[in-house]
């Protein structure tokens, strides 16, 4: 158990949904970097 | 007090409108700051926390709430539509569909579909703004129906997606207030989060299970699908990003619009619908009594009034932007676009604002009226306009942009069988045919929609470059 939740319900409550803005967070500071370079 | 504020707003906003830019898209004036809350305020709305609460409180939390699907649909949306979307430089979906593929028949189609699917979710959210006008001032069911329908229409009507904006940044303010107050009775009655998980798991259990207290794992899975989807094509969400100041400002809003619609509903649902199964669950008859019940309980009138004014204001931020799309399908695509520019008739641009503002009010009037019988769950509702918007769009928006080769034909095919398969499921499920209940209208409607993209793209040409240079 997680904060009260199973290992599977945590992983797909906030696990993956936390990767999947991790990784746009990572790509929208990218495509400040590119207009930067610009 | 909140009532006048959004009338106020509406006046001030309305001194701004002197194009249909200014009236639809705001100008495309939108900072970071700005977008991320529209795009929040347009998603959460009334029924997001009233029926929310009211269906974790009955099913359980992780299952009811597929934050997975709300973030991958929102990631589709970065990586493959907001950027081309607003260099395309359109107002609507409809601007989308006819100028990405070259076609007026597709073009009128879509405007009729997001008109068809918008008064339909408008009239939702008109019913969950009225449940909450009737215990928030003590009036009848038909007063709260007409006295929130007349203040967001005459806002609308008159300021834009500007007063829409600025109403936002007041609700949102409002929404968070109103959630937030309800913290501190809680926590000293029945602890933190993970407190309240372990309690209601005892009470319920299944509660914190994937599958909930009573759902199978392919109804779960279906339930994923229909919000990834919506996720994915919500037109009052993807509007918004024709109205970011530019590219880079329409992406780098939706992390932040996804990181703040979890963190919302990870209190305002799933928290709040533990709390009401463990507090008021053997009270209430219905399960949508569950929020204004447990606010009655938990605080003094004045600060229920406050919290009940907050969920007010997430049923008002979703149903303006709806009320909006719908005018703009039918004032700017279908008699601007479709009728007007094709035959050469040239109008000013006060002309098509006045149209504009007629076109609302009457939107508002018919939806108004049709909000007044009683009918099911508002999830429910929400649910069938998102499943008839998801397959009528979300394949020509995602392989639309991304993928060249696609015809003009195989959208319209496409989109029209996609829409045509969704409903009659849905007409199946409302006359109780066993057969159509185990599976979401949206499931089908988006098998026919790809097979048909896939396969009429084969058979057909793509469209002609001179279209294809504003996308690719």
């Amino acid at each position: 158990m997680i904060l009260g939740l199973p290992i599977d319900s945590f992983i797909l409550l906030l696990g993956l949904p936390a990767i999947i803005i991790a990784v746009m967070f990572y790509y929208s500071s990218k495509i400040k970097s590119e207009k930067e370079d610009e | 007090m909140y009532l006048l504020v959004v009338v106020i707003i509406g006046v001030a906003a309305s001194r701004f409108q002197r194009t249909e830019e200014d009236f639809w898209v705001a100008g495309r004036r939108f900072g970071l700051g700005i977008l991320v809350i529209a795009n929040v305020a347009a998603i959460m709305h009334g029924g997001s926390i009233l029926s929310g609460i009211a269906f974790t409180g009955a099913f359980g939390g992780p299952a009811t709430t597929p934050f997975l699907a709300f973030a991958g649909g929102i990631a589709v949306v970065f990586f493959w539509i907001a950027k081309k979307l607003r260099r395309s430089g359109g107002f609507t979906i409809p601007d989308y569909m006819g100028d990405r593929f070259d076609s007026m028949t597709l073009r009128a189609w879509s405007a009729c579909v997001v008109a068809f699917s918008s008064i339909i979710y408008l009239i939702a959210q008109i019913r969950g703004m009225a449940f909450i006008l009737e215990s928030l001032l003590d009036i009848p069911f038909l007063w709260g129906v007409l006295l929130g329908t007349v203040i967001f229409v005459f806002y609308v009507a008159l300021g834009g997606l500007l007063a829409i904006v600025w109403t936002n940044i007041a609700q949102f303010i409002f929404m968070w207030v109103g959630l937030l107050i309800l913290l501190p009775p809680l926590l000293e009655r029945i602890g933190g989060w993970t407190s309240v998980m372990t309690s209601v798991e005892v009470v319920s259990p299944g509660w914190t299970s994937l599958t909930g207290t009573g759902w199978t794992g392919l109804y779960m899975i279906s339930w994923f699908i229909v919000w990834f989807v919506a996720y994915s094509t919500r037109i009052e969400f993807v509007t918004k990003m024709y109205a970011a100041r530019d590219d880079r400002v329409a992406r780098q809003s939706l992390p932040w619009t996804a990181l703040l619609i979890i963190l919302f509903l990870l209190y305002g649902i799933i928290y709040l619908g533990a709390a009401a199964r463990l507090l008021v669950w053997d009270q209430i008859g219905s399960p949508d009594q569950a929020f204004p019940v447990m606010v009655q309980m938990l605080l003094s009138p004045t600060m229920a009034a406050i919290a009940l004014t907050g969920i007010a204001s997430a049923a008002m931020s979703t149903t303006d932007s709806l009320l909006l799309m719908s005018g703009s399908a039918i004032a700017h695509d279908l008699l601007r676009k479709c009728h007007d520019e094709p035959k050469g008739i040239v109008r000013d641009e006060r002309y098509y604002l006045k149209v504009s503002r007629i076109t609302i009010v009457v939107i508002g009037a018919i939806a108004c009226l049709c909000a007044l019988p009683d009918m099911a769950l508002l999830l429910q509702i929400v649910s069938y306009a998102v499943a008839i918007v998801g397959s009528a769009f979300f394949f020509p928006l995602v392989f639309g942009l991304n993928v060249r080769r696609i015809s003009s034909e195989a959208a319209l095919a496409s989109s029209i069988g996609g829409v045509c398969v969704t409903v009659a499921w849905i007409i199946a499920v409302l006359l109780g045919q066993t057969w159509a209940k185990g599976l979401h209208p949206i499931i089908p409607g988006l098998i026919t929609a790809g097979t048909l993209m896939l396969v009429v793209t084969l058979r057909t040409s793509p469209v002609k470059q001179q279209a294809l240079d504003k996308f690719f």
